[in-house]
This record gives structure tokens, sequence and C-alpha cells, in this order.
């Protein structure tokens, strides 16, 4: 790498620690710097980023934040909740029409779903497909609506599977193994509780209770990542992220910061980095435009962002980071695969 | 001012405020009389008009209420429809602050099947969507349908509701269900909702 292209980088790093609410070190943008390096090769992200005009647009980057690119540019919609196929030579998302407002957890219940190749060229909508998500081939989706959980063979659209959606009521992933669906449901009257299911049974149980939300999968399996509002704070609270085994025993932080509330979460193809936003206002921020982008390793966690004292006293084995700081985004997608490579 | 803020009056001042010591006997006592008479036709004429003037609003009243309580969609909406008391608030609405939005699950006291596919239980559970807003502005992208005039929830209040059910077949989304121990309940999912009457 030439010697300049270099110095740019670790001025951007310590630009970007500067930026961020704590006290910044030389060390802290060394730290930022090391991971900077680590991830800026490994794949790509895709995101929804909101456009001057209006509307949301799909844009490449690479997991530092490099390089990015629009993959969309269409002023009458918003492509939204972008994600690869499992072998990441196709994408899925959503088209909503750019004068609507995009709602931070019932997205899935808005627009169309659009199947694209891995640069969102020749998009087919495929219908209303609310929730719409990949199964772990590739050759099927699962959604989520009224009907109840719906298996969708993609080559002949025919529903080739029903079941009672139980008390899922927005979010339904599918787990990489195939065997599981993860989802925010209505559980014994208690609202936004993250809901694990049994694909061929049906039975579930809980993962977490009390104020929840936008769950995914590890790439094992094994663990669901989720935003929680704690009831351990004053007032409305800030939502952190966590991550919990999907049996439903001890949860943990990932990520919290006082004055941000923790949104988009979702791990690297191998687990080992977070993605997430830290959002001034409540929600993901797909209701203005978007919010701060962040990437960190899950080995660090928990990592505490800003000052944050009171979540510091609750948490005293908390790191100060690193977290590496990425655009204003909304939902990000990576992949290990060279989506451009066909190009 | 207050009926205790009323200086106390003596006896007569008031019936016969112009009166001396002078005055014959006799004529005394006819004045007072006549004073009296008039007092108690006239109090008996206010009692009466305003009798008659009470059970005139008495009747608009009830005529406005009948009016309103099927306006709208009420009489087609959903497949039930019931005049019903709500029996009590089980704790405080979360916020609808515009961020979040849930349907919250009441308890009613049924007094009239105006239509109905099947039996409607005497105490019933209706899930009413985001009920911190007025009936008339609850409609948005994802439950058009919904309305009515309803201006707000208040324990005792009779509404007449145009439901479907189950509940979970026309909304998807968060329910706050503080009657979530009553196995085997029914939820009804409200459609419309309108005023029919105020609570005692």
């Amino acid at each position: 790498m030439p010697r300049f292209s270099r110095l740019l980088n670790l001025a951007l790093a310590l630009a970007a620690v500067s930026l961020a609410p704590q006290q910044a070190t030389a060390a802290d943008a060394r730290a930022v710097e090391a991971l900077r390096k680590e991830v800026a090769g490994k794949g790509f992200l895709v995101a929804s980023i909101k456009q001057k005009r209006g509307d949301w647009d799909l844009v490449l980057m690479r997991p530092d934040g490099s390089e990015q690119r629009k993959l969309t540019d269409t002023p009458d919609w918003s492509e939204a909740a972008p994600r690869w196929s499992p072998e990441g030579r196709r994408l899925l998302y959503r088209r909503i029409k750019a004068a609507s407002v995009i709602s931070h957890d019932r997205w899935g219940f808005q627009g169309e779903l659009v199947m694209a190749d891995a640069l969102a060229r020749n998009g087919r909508v495929l219908g209303k497909h609310t929730w719409g998500c990949w199964s772990p081939d590739g050759k099927q989706i699962s959604t989520l609506s009224l009907k109840g959980i719906e298996i969708i063979d993609l080559e002949t659209s025919k529903v080739t599977r029903r079941l009672s959606r139980a008390g899922y009521f927005q979010q339904l992933f599918w787990s990489p193994d195939g065997k599981w669906f993860c989802g925010t449901a209505n559980v014994g009257g208690e609202l936004w509780t993250i809901v694990r299911m049994d694909v061929v049974t049906g039975k579930w149980n809980v993962v977490s209770r009390f104020r929840n939300c936008t769950p995914d999968w590890a790439p094992d399996s094994k663990q669901v990542i989720f935003s929680n509002r704690p009831s351990n704070q004053q007032g409305y609270g800030w939502t952190q992220l966590w991550i919990a085994p999907g049996e439903g025993s001890k949860r943990r932080m990932i990520y919290g910061e006082d004055n941000r509330h923790i949104y988009g979460g979702g791990l690297s193809p191998d687990g080992r980095y977070v993605l997430f936003t830290r959002c001034p206002k409540d929600g993901g921020g797909s209701e203005r435009a978007g919010a701060p982008g962040g990437l960190m390793r899950l080995s660090d966690a928990p990592i505490i962002g800003g000052n944050s004292p009171a979540l510091r006293k609750l948490h005293p084995e908390a790191h100060q980071g690193p977290v590496l700081e990425l655009p204003d985004l909304w939902e990000p997608h990576w992949t290990y695969t060279d989506v451009t490579a066909g190009k | 001012m207050s009926h205790s803020e009323m200086p106390a009056m003596e006896e007569g001042d008031a019936a016969n405020p112009g009166s001396t010591a002078t005055d014959p006997p006799s004529s005394l006592t006819a004045a007072r009389l006549l004073i009296l008479g008039v007092f108690v036709v006239g109090a008996a004429a206010i009692g009466i008009g305003s009798a008659l003037r009470n059970q005139a609003t008495t009747a608009d009243d009830r005529k406005r209420v009948a009016g309103t309580a099927v306006a709208g969609d009420v009489r087609t909406a959903g497949r039930f429809e019931v005049t019903a008391k709500l029996v009590e608030l089980p704790g405080d609405f979360l916020p609808n602050d515009g961020l979040y939005n849930y349907a919250f699950v009441l308890k009613y006291e049924l007094l009239e099947v105006h239509r109905s596919e099947g039996d409607v239980e005497s105490t019933f559970y209706v899930a009413h969507y985001n009920p911190r807003k007025t009936r008339a502005r609850v409609a948005d992208e994802f439950y058009s349908d919904l309305g009515g005039n309803l201006m707000r929830f208040r324990a005792g209040d009779v509404h007449r509701l145009a439901l479907e059910l189950p509940w979970d077949q026309h909304y998807i989304g968060p329910l706050v269900d503080r009657y979530h121990d009553r196995a085997g309940k029914r939820i009804y999912w409200a459609i419309w909702s309108n005023s029919a009457g105020a609570g005692p």
C-alpha cells in the first residue's frame, strides 16, 4: 500500500475516533486503525443509505466503509433491507415507494420483495411476500403474514408449507442451518419477546423477554443477536445490542451507549465481527436519515461507547472499544463473497 | 359563589324588606300571604319549566347519541356489531409516539347484539389498535379500514363496535393483553368504534 494511502487511512481513523463522544487517545486510534485494516478486505457490505432527494438507495462498500458505490439509483423508489443469498450470488431487498416513510420495525410489511443478482441488477419483483427471508440453500424463502409462516419455492412460486405463526408478528429470520426461525413475538401477554421456533415441529421457546426486537442469527445457528432496552435504566432508557443462546439461557450485552439506541445488529459470515447502528433517537433511523454504523469484534464484547457512566456501573468489565465508524446507513448486511467478481 | 359563602338571612328580610313596625297587623298578614303565593306559583312555574327543558334536552341527547352511534362503517364492517359497556381500563396505555404501534385488549359487558355470526359472550374482550389515538385518526398505512367517532376510552362508557374474530387473523403486531391469564377467552378485533353513551 502506498505510504500516502496509509497516512490517509490513519488520519481518517483518528478523525473518526475524535468524532466519538468518548475521550480519544492515540492508542484508541491505533486500535481502530488495526480493526479497519483487519476487516477492510473481508468481502463487502450492502446497506440502504438515504439520498438527499429523499429516497433510499442500496450502496455497496468494503467493511471499513471504503469503496462506496451505489447499486441502485431510483428516485421514485426506496430499496430497503438488502440480504445476500447464502452463496452470495443473489440479493433480496424490499422496494418501497419513495414517498413512504420506512418503518424501523414494520418495514417487512411495506412494499414488495425483489430478487436480483448480487449487485442488485436484473431485479425481479416477487410479490408482497412480507418479511421474505432466504432459506439456507437459497432455493426457498420464508414469509410471515396474517396467514402464518409460509415457505415458498422460488422456482415455482408455490407455497410448499404453511405453519402457525404462534405469536410472531415481525422480523422473522431463518437460521443458516435451516432448523430454526427467530423473530419478535407476543408471548403470555408480554409483547416484544424474542422467540425461537423449530421449523419442523413448530415448537418454540423464549430467547429473551421484555422490550426486544430486530433479532438475527449468528452463523452457527446457535445464538441470536438482538436489540434490547433493559428496564434497569432511568427514564425511557437506551436500546443496547445483546446476544443469547437460541435455547434462551443467559444473554449478554455486546454493545451499549447512553444517548444512543443500538439497532441493525448482524454478524459477519464467520461470526467474528458485529455490525450495528447507533441512533440518537429510538428506532434504527429508517424514519429519518439512517444512523451512524459501527463495526466491532465480537471477542471485544461487551463494549460501551461514550461516557455512559450508568451503563459502565452495570458492566464494569466492559471495554472502551475499538469500534470502527461507518457512514450513516440502515440495515447493513455482510458477505465474504466477492460480489464484484462477475462484473 | 358557593352556597357556603352566602351570608345568613334573617327571617322576614327577604319576604318583606320594606315593612315597618307602624303597618296595621291585618294588612301585614295579607301582604305576606300575597307575596308567599306569588313565590310559590313562581317556584312551581320555574320547576315545571325546568323539568320540561330537561326532558327535551335528554331526548335531544338520545337522538344525537343514537345518530353518532351508527355513524360511519359500524353497520357494515366486520362480522359482528354490538353495543357494549367498557368494564374497566386495566392499567395505562403505552405511548403512541409515532414510533411504536400496538393493540390493547379491553374488557366489555355485552348490552345488545346488532349483527353476529355466532354467539357473543356476555363478557368479551376486544383488541383496539393504538388506543391513545381518537378512532377518527387511528387508521394508517397498515390498518386503513379502522375508524369511528370514539374520542377516548373511559371505563363505564358504552360503545357501538364493529368487530372481527379472531383478532390474530386481522392484526399482526404487538398486543398488550393484561387479561392473558384468562384461559380460553376469545379476543375480537375492533374495526369501527363509535360512542353510544357516557357511563355514570
